[in-house]
């Protein structure tokens, strides 16, 4: 178990290489996997084989007495940074732990073993985390026994500082020279790029040669979805105005104000060809149909007179407002008639 | 009578004359060119009628030292601080839509001008003459509504959906509506996926908007309306083909859109350049795996050389937006460049969205270090300018400047990037304030880290605060930069800054700036060390009325750190007279601190403890006594010889003697010392021993120092 912990352990302090040396992972797959593999490999045979050594020798000769250990134990470093309420835990711990080896002791035979059993039933019985606990405590003892590996023997408070300084010193540095050093010829080229980016060119790319060029068919148009694209477009880039002509170029374009040239005819597009003329000399619409002279004329020609006066109503209604006359009083024809009023004829000029 | 007979018959007549007169006029109206001989006018030159305001418009450069347009121009109105920019300039929209919308709600009340000849009711909502469109309220469609196919043309040419659906349904569905009204419906509906956009007059609400990126997932509406349509037509068009495709693409429905463009085909029905190019844009979901995604691309294109289709920039957009969408690596940047280069050979430059998609997929944020940017700033730079093709063209300066400020940290790059932004008319393609603001903090960045300290303090006085208002991480660049440079008047001036961009509330720039300030004090003149004296000063003011107006509120407000006091105790104690106002300062600070109303303890008690010396020397005894009973009750190391120097200084006495003098009883230095002196006395005990020096009733330190 412990060791297959441990291989884990090399991996992630793979991926971590990996991840800390700024390659991207598609790189390693184009070209430069035949490299890495069997170093790695090879890397990993070299550490298990190690950690294999390591754990002989613990299980060998366990260098220190059991008591030693719990008091190492408790002083563990990372131990120091957890609470005040979990270091109270661990003093009940302690003394558990203390009272299970001296009944292991006593009993004999495979002394960790009992210990182990016995502490999972108290410590079950005190708290819920127990089998966490105990398992913490059994892994505990390959982590100890190999700094006690490492440093031989025990250090002072200060060359604790010092040595921890130093550690967290040298890992400021960029780490993957020192966790894989055996690779270091392959990281020399992105050291490199790490200091001068490496420079391509847009352009410089082969050919892919699918496209000859020849007469342009875009094929169908869709002039809705033109239109709408070119509107969206346009919003991307407006910005609000930032003076009165932008301003003013806005409301232009939105056709709230005259446009430039000034012209007060703006607006009028239906009337733009048709002659002042035509709105003025109305009389000729009277032909036809309107008695030459009585009070009919003389009324008609009054509304000729203010129609050409009337700056508002286009041709078509001025010619709509004279027709209309002449079909009220047609309508009216008989009674007109009757009083003299509409029957004279152009001829009777003298009268 | 004025009425006879041959004059009546001349009205015609006259009427034709004058009718061929004016159509002579109109074609002697000369067209363009110069003056041919020197003497006869110069031949008229038409414009639009814009063009003279474009004109006039450009004379106006751009005045950093000035509010923008749309502020009011008054000192009060004048916003300073991101947020004010904002509220403002949305609340001058939101006046602008309550009117519109009492326009649009009341629209019976304007119906005509009061001037206007009664008969002109006859058209509805005429206001005015000529007849303004923008300024007609929006009709309203409701079930009751009668409409024809005039208002179904209204809605589609204004993009407005959700009325032309109305609309649409009330003319009968698809048996009212002819065909060409149909594609044009078809195409508004698959162009917005049945969703309404954001009204186009409404500017500074899309300036401010916060960008909201579009989810890449397979928005289509399935068995929409669209679709309804599309099965309702009977022969079923081309366009109509196109634009099924292309809307399905466009909202990533990749596999039906592909599959429709294969029936197309096999229907020898002729697609298009836009149709390839959504389909090239959603290749990607078809397949996984780089190698497989590649091939299908490539395919695409081949299959869009056979239809005799030709490509354009967007089809150049569409491949290098998919491709930056797989991811990044080898592979997939060579294969962009080679599309590149493809393209290029064509004749076909790449549109700003194009170098957008490189950019993101060569420079990302970790790997390798590669400029690209210089090529393509110096193809940019070639072209006469820059015309926007794509709504994406807003992300490609963002992205350059972040290049520059984050992946390659080259000021130069940086500034051939924002030269290139203010070229002509570029700056539209900045996006919207979002992005405004991203972009001018990478630059600010950049130019801070880099760039020599002259540049630097050029841009900031150009940019701050009009144009761009710093956010924190980039006010921290900011003083960081104004501190290495030695520059204490500026930092002086960063405090009032930071109040007025509102920033002032955030200590650990506050605590950053005193930082800096205490750095780079000892050098300055005089007269800067007064503007920074009273900065530090206005920093502890600032303070406590911010602790009183949240007073009542239950969030606690942060309090600077006893560091920071120490720091402006530093400061304002460097002056010599007794009765400058800055004393006080001090003092208060002092109380602050023995009040524990400071996070943790100084980090440098020497300062407390010279300070205390120089109190004693310039004869402000009270405040020599408070800095040493607070440093004696921290316990600091430096409280017992700071009290024995002190209470020289004071007694002017030589050290040996006081500290005999110390070792007196209490009663005795009573009765002989100054109450001052008494609490230095009494904190050196404290100091030393750990405890009050006697048991006995030893009144209180602050008492004493107050009654000073």
């Amino acid at each position: 178990m412990m060791l297959s912990k441990l291989r884990f352990k090399q991996r992630e302090i793979r991926i971590l290489c990996r991840l800390l040396s700024g390659t991207p992972p598609d790189q390693t797959n184009d070209g430069k996997i035949p490299e890495i593999k069997p170093k790695s490999q090879e890397k990993q045979n070299e550490s298990t084989t190690k950690i294999q050594e390591l754990l002989k020798k613990m299980l060998a000769e366990p260098k220190i007495s059991q008591e030693e250990y719990e008091k190492k134990f408790v002083v563990a470093p990372e131990r120091k940074k957890r609470d005040t309420i979990e270091v109270k835990k661990e003093n009940i711990e302690e003394s558990l732990t203390k009272a299970a080896t001296d009944v292991a002791e006593a009993i004999g035979g495979d002394v960790k073993q009992t210990e182990a059993e016995l502490l999972s039933r108290v410590l079950g019985k005190i708290n819920q985390t127990s089998t966490t606990l105990s398992d913490l405590l059994v892994g505990m003892k390959v982590d100890r026994s190999k700094e006690t590996e490492d440093q031989g023997r025990k250090e002072t408070r200060g060359q604790q500082v010092r040595r921890i300084a130093s550690k967290s010193a040298a890992q400021s540095r960029p780490r993957q020279y020192e966790q894989r050093p055996q690779t270091g010829r392959e990281n020399r080229p992105e050291q490199k790029s790490l200091s001068q980016p490496i420079s391509i060119n847009v352009f410089g790319g082969e050919l892919l040669g699918i496209f000859k060029q020849g007469p342009t068919n875009y094929g169908t148009k869709l002039e809705v979805w033109d239109h709408l694209n070119q509107r969206e477009l346009t919003l991307a880039t407006s910005q609000p105005p930032s003076n009165y002509f932008e301003k003013m170029l806005l409301w232009t374009e939105q056709g709230k104000v005259w446009k430039f040239p000034i012209n007060n005819e703006q607006g009028m597009e239906e009337e733009e060809n048709v002659h002042f003329s035509e709105h003025i000399f109305l009389d000729s619409h009277l032909e036809g149909w309107c008695p030459t002279r009585g009070p009919i004329r003389h009324f008609m020609e009054l509304v000729c007179v203010g129609l050409s006066k009337n700056a508002f109503y286009t041709v078509q209604e001025k010619k709509d407002h004279i027709l209309w006359y002449k079909e009220y009083f047609e309508s009216k024809k008989d009674l007109l008639n009757e009083i003299g009023v509409w029957d004279i004829t152009p001829t009777e000029n003298t009268v | 009578m004025y009425s006879t007979i041959p004059i009546q018959r001349q009205w015609a007549r006259l009427a034709h004359v004058c009718r061929a007169l004016s159509s002579l006029e109109g074609h002697k109206l000369p067209v363009g060119g110069k003056s041919i001989d020197g003497i006869s006018p110069p031949l008229r030159i038409s414009r639009s009628p814009t063009d003279i305001l474009q004109a006039l418009a450009a004379t106006v450069g751009v005045d950093p030292t000035a509010p923008h347009y749309k502020y009011h121009d008054d000192p009060f109105l004048i916003p300073q601080s991101n947020y004010r920019k904002r509220a403002y300039a949305l609340s001058a929209e939101a006046g602008r839509k309550a009117a519109t919308w009492i326009r649009d709600e009341q629209a019976h009340l304007f119906t005509t001008r009061e001037w206007d000849p009664p008969m002109k009711m006859k058209t509805p909502y005429f206001n005015a003459d000529p007849h303004i469109d923008a300024f007609t309220p929006r009709p309203i469609y409701n079930d009751e509504s009668k409409v024809t196919e005039e208002d179904l043309l209204y809605t589609i040419n204004n993009a407005l959906i959700e009325d032309a659906i109305k609309v649409y349904q009330l003319l009968g569905a698809s048996e009212g509506v002819n065909d060409e009204l149909k594609m044009s419906l078809l195409q508004l509906l698959c162009f917005y996926n049945e969703k309404e956009p954001i009204g186009a007059e409404w500017l500074e609400e899309r300036w401010f908007a916060a960008a909201t990126r579009e989810r890449q997932a397979a928005t289509w509406k399935l068995g929409g309306l669209a679709d309804k349509i599309f099965a309702s037509m009977d022969p079923k068009t081309p366009e109509a083909y196109c634009t099924l495709i292309q809307g399905m693409a466009k909202y990533y429905q990749a596999e039906r859109a592909h599959a429709f463009a294969q029936e197309a085909i096999e229907k020898g029905v002729p697609l298009s350049t836009g149709v390839y190019n959504s389909l090239l844009s959603c290749v990607g979901f078809l397949k996984e795996g780089t190698a497989l995604r590649i091939d299908a691309l490539k395919g695409l294109l081949a299959e869009m050389n056979e239809q005799g289709i030709s490509p354009n920039a967007d089809t150049l957009t569409a491949c290098l937006r998919s491709i930056s969408a797989w991811g990044g690596g080898q592979i997939l940047q060579t294969f962009a460049l080679q599309v590149l280069a493809e393209f290029k050979a064509l004749n076909i430059q790449p549109s700003l969205s194009a170098y957008y998609y490189i950019l993101c997929l060569f420079c990302k944020e970790r790997g390798q270090r590669i400029d690209i940017l210089t090529s393509i700033l110096t193809d940019l730079e070639n072209r006469e300018c820059l015309e926007p093709s794509d709504a994406m063209d807003t992300h490609f300066f963002i992205t350059a400047i972040g290049v520059c400020s984050d992946h390659l940290q080259d000021i130069n790059l940086a500034e051939r990037v924002h030269a290139l932004l203010m070229k002509g008319d570029n700056y539209k393609l900045v996006g919207d304030a979002y992005k405004e603001s991203i972009y001018y903090r990478h630059l600010v960045t950049v130019t801070c880290r880099h760039a020599p300290f002259e540049t630097t303090a050029q841009l900031l006085d150009m940019l701050i605060p009009n144009i761009y208002v710093p956010e924190p991480s980039v006010m921290e660049e900011i003083i960081k930069t104004l501190e290495v440079a030695g520059a204490g008047d500026r930092l002086a001036e960063v405090w009032s800054q930071l109040v007025v961009f509102g920033l002032a509330k955030r200590i650990k720039i506050v605590e950053q700036l005193l930082n800096a300030l205490c750095q780079c004090y000892s050098y300055q003149e005089d007269e800067i060390k007064e503007k920074i004296r009273n900065a530090a000063a206005d920093m502890l003011k600032f303070g406590q009325l911010i602790q009183e107006q949240n007073e009542n509120r239950r969030t606690p407000t942060q309090q600077l750190s006893a560091t920071a006091l120490a720091n402006i105790i530093d400061l304002c104690a460097d002056v010599n007279d007794k009765d400058d106002p800055s004393w006080e300062v001090v003092g208060e600070a002092l109380g602050r601190l023995r009040s524990e109303q400071a996070v943790g303890v100084p980090d440098k008690p020497e300062i407390l403890a010279s300070v205390a010396k120089k109190a004693a020397n310039i004869g402000k005894p009270g405040i020599a006594a408070t800095a040493l009973t607070y440093l004696a009750e921290c316990g600091f190391e430096e409280a017992t010889k700071a009290c024995v120097e002190t209470l020289g200084v004071m007694l002017n006495r030589p050290v040996e003697e006081v500290q005999t003098l110390l070792q007196e009883p209490r009663s005795a230095l009573e009765a002989s010392l100054h109450p001052s002196a008494l609490v230095i006395a009494e904190a050196f005990h404290l100091a030393k021993t750990g405890g009050p020096m006697d048991s006995s009733s030893s009144e209180s330190d602050s008492d004493s120092s107050d009654s000073d």
